[in-house]
């Protein structure tokens, strides 16, 4: 895949081999390569709704390689709603900057704006649906401890029915036919149809109700929050949260040397106690977001080949 | 391997002539017209005037069964489904016996895995005193949403309690309202914003069937404040209204005047309408002539062919019909995405374009239309479902469908 000039909005549109090469040019830039290759470069972050968490995260990837940020955040996300006025913007942003980093509430908004766009569009989210850039940084951070990413298991832990950050990590790992264990109540159990996707792509895939039932090892437990909203029966989401929580106690139940991973931001669904633990790496995996993010911006600027 | 030659797909451009190679369930490949190279042993389609579009999901239906099953029943329902390129059916719980608890979601579950040919959702109905329990895990996962009815309707399910309006926000289905009107908007408005307070993230409320101006501006300057909400509007009160329908007794929301009508099709042209909603609800034409007959349109298997037409006539974007019949309820039930690339599920129906008119050879059990006479554009060569032809040429062929809770 050449990346000079494209556009990154879905894990779909991704093949195996361009994975390799963002996390090949990730560990460059990690180690010190690539530097100042932004400079000159203007960088503008079009944030239709707010996410200041991922907004500083491009902002500092790109002011660390020498480039500039423009941008705006949290606009009122009422007349953009309407499509024909975001494509009006996204054509008049294209012309003050090299590339565009854009987040928006609606599904879809992102792909429309690439094919609106003269230059290439970063997409950081839109609606529930996808977040690519968070996907890389989770296999980076995964390729760093175990690298072959076609045999690690990674079991998934949490809201696997809503949860886009699985979803795209899932199908991810199965572009590597790696195998997978589910662990979720059934209300929030992975969708039928993804689930079968990821089989038909070559991974195994387990499925269980609790951590306590699993009888094979994992090497990573990527575990998400279960929210509240989920449920009608605020007792039931106790019990179930309960259940689910992660402690030091369920760490050590498990493998050995497990990694213990979580897109951020955490509620309590991992204690606090656990942070200290070797096997908490959710800090460095969030710190990954500069040197991915970087790698992604030099790739589709062509200033890295 | 199933090629569909030189068809018409939607694309953000417009309507655009591809090649489309469907393998193992998934789009494999679109290609421009005859770029492709030729597979011995692929069933080829190569229609004259073809149009693939992604297939329908319809989030309001009352397939009758259990209760009246004399109107219609899931086997006939979910063929006259296929028939008008709807894949998936969301069923509407004013049976009969109203569906208000697990016991009456477990019995029509049962039902439609035996008989259904599409895939399909059930909604539950609010009562003033069943919100509790609607609340548990053991109706929260049987159903897609919950139904409220604001106004009187088939069934008689009219919801009274403050304390139930204002609880169903708690729990996170879908809410699905019948306002009756602008007055019932209001109302649920009101609630909706004081859930607000005190719930994180609402859930999505849904309004039925918009069917006038009025209705429409309230819905318009709410959604400034609520991202959450969502409209319906059915074929029937875009297409038809007072002036150009008369026939068959009455159907609710009532018609609109020509102006609601011009109205709705500006909100489906906006974004301001989300979703087609088929209402389809059947009754026997010897009910529709009685004196007071009973409110409903039968209409699942005339919509999209319809719309489709319509849509051309106004000149609307192709890719603005396919959200507005398939993509948005795909959303609110999470069935992934349905668009016409290489990878995705092949859920599709494959139109012929041309000169026809609406009546005879009906799927639905009820065997009329409102729309009988109807110059359309359009009819159904094939529909296919997960990559698997499941109707062509006014036949059927049944395979394992799914029982989707949103």
């Amino acid at each position: 895949m050449k990346f000079k000039g494209q556009s990154i909005i879905s894990i779909r549109d991704m093949e195996k081999e361009a994975l390799l090469k963002i996390i090949e040019t990730a560990d460059a830039v990690k180690r010190g390569g690539h530097k100042g290759c932004l400079e000159g470069k203007v960088v503008s972050t079009a944030f239709f709704e707010p996410s200041t968490r991922t907004r500083f995260s491009f902002a500092s990837a790109t002011q660390y390689m020498g480039g500039k940020v423009i941008g705006f955040a949290g606009t009122a996300s009422t007349s953009v709603t309407k499509g024909e006025s975001l494509v009006d913007t996204i054509k008049t942003i294209s012309g003050y900057c090299d590339v565009i980093v854009i987040r928006h509430p609606v599904e879809g908004a992102a792909r429309l704006a690439s094919e609106a766009a003269t230059v290439p569009v970063i997409n950081a989210g839109d609606g529930a649906n996808q977040h690519p850039t968070q996907t890389f940084l989770d296999l980076f951070t995964m390729s760093e401890r175990f690298r072959d990413l076609s045999k690690i298991r990674v079991g998934f832990l949490g809201d696997l029915k809503y949860g886009r950050t699985v979803h795209s990590l899932a199908y991810a790992l199965a572009l590597f036919r790696a195998p997978m264990v589910f662990i979720a109540p059934e209300i929030l159990s992975m969708p039928g149809y993804l689930l079968e996707e990821i089989r038909e792509m070559g991974s195994e895939t387990r499925q269980f109700e609790a951590l306590c039932d699993i009888d094979v090892s994992l090497d990573v437990l990527y575990v998400t929050r279960i929210q509240k909203e989920r449920f009608g029966d605020m007792q039931e989401y106790e019990r179930v949260a309960g259940t689910y929580r992660v402690t030091p106690e369920t760490v050590r139940a498990l493998t050995e040397g497990v990694r213990i991973m979580h897109p951020l931001p955490r509620v309590d669904e991992i204690d606090v106690e656990v942070d200290a633990m070797e096997n908490a790496i959710y800090f460095e995996q969030a710190h990954n977001g500069i040197p991915v993010r970087q790698a992604i911006l030099g790739l589709v600027m062509g200033t890295i080949s | 391997m199933l090629v569909m030659r030189n068809v018409h797909v939607p694309l953000q451009s417009g309507w655009e002539r591809r090649d489309v190679w469907i393998e193992g369930g998934r789009y494999r490949r679109i290609t421009p017209p005859e770029h492709g190279d030729f597979i011995s042993g692929a069933r080829v389609v190569a229609p004259k005037a073809g149009f693939l579009i992604p297939a329908a999901v319809d989030p309001h239906v009352h397939v009758r069964e259990p209760g009246y099953d004399y109107k219609e029943d899931w086997e006939s329902c979910s063929k006259a489904a296929l028939k008008g390129g709807v894949c998936a059916i969301f069923d509407m719980p004013n049976n009969k016996e109203p569906v208000t608890r697990e016991r009456g979601l477990l019995e029509k579950r049962a039902i439609a895995l035996k008989k259904s040919l599409v895939d399909f959702g059930l909604y539950v109905a609010l009562t003033d005193g069943n919100v509790d329990e609607i609340k548990e895990t053991k109706i929260q996962k049987l159903i897609s949403g919950v139904k409220i009815y604001m106004a009187e309707t088939t069934g008689g399910l009219l919801v009274r309690s403050d304390r139930a309006l204002l609880q169903v926000f708690g729990q996170p289905k879908p809410v699905l309202v019948h306002t009756g009107g602008a007055e019932g908007l209001c109302r649920i408005l009101h609630f909706y914003t004081k859930a607000k307070k005190r719930v994180g993230t609402l859930p999505v409320l849904y309004i039925c069937h918009l069917s006038t101006k009025e209705e429409l501006t309230l819905v318009e300057g709410a959604k400034r404040e609520f991202l959450s909400l969502k409209a319906e509007v059915t074929p029937h009160h875009l297409l038809l209204h007072r002036k150009n329908y008369e026939e068959y007794g009455s159907v609710l929301p009532n018609l609109g005047t020509p102006e609601d009508a011009e109205c709705l099709w500006d909100g489906v042209a906006r974004g301001t309408i989300d979703f087609m909603g088929t209402d389809h609800a059947p009754h026997t034409v010897y009910e529709k002539k009685k004196k007071s007959p009973p409110a409903g349109f039968p209409g699942i298997e005339t919509a999209v062919p319809l719309l489709m037409t319509a849509f051309g006539e106004r000149k609307l974007p192709a890719s603005r019909l396919v959200r507005f019949t398939s993509q948005a309820a795909r959303e609110l039930f999470h069935l992934g995405d349905g668009s016409i690339m290489p990878k995705n599920s092949a859920s599709c129906v494959l139109f012929e374009e041309g000169e026809w008119e609406v009546g005879g050879g009906y799927e639905t059990k009820c065997r009329w239309s409102p729309f009988e006479g109807v110059k359309t554009g359009y009819r159904t060569l094939l529909t296919v479902v997960r990559g698997n032809v499941v109707y062509r040429d006014g036949k059927f062929n049944k395979r394992r469908v799914r029982f989707i809770t949103a």
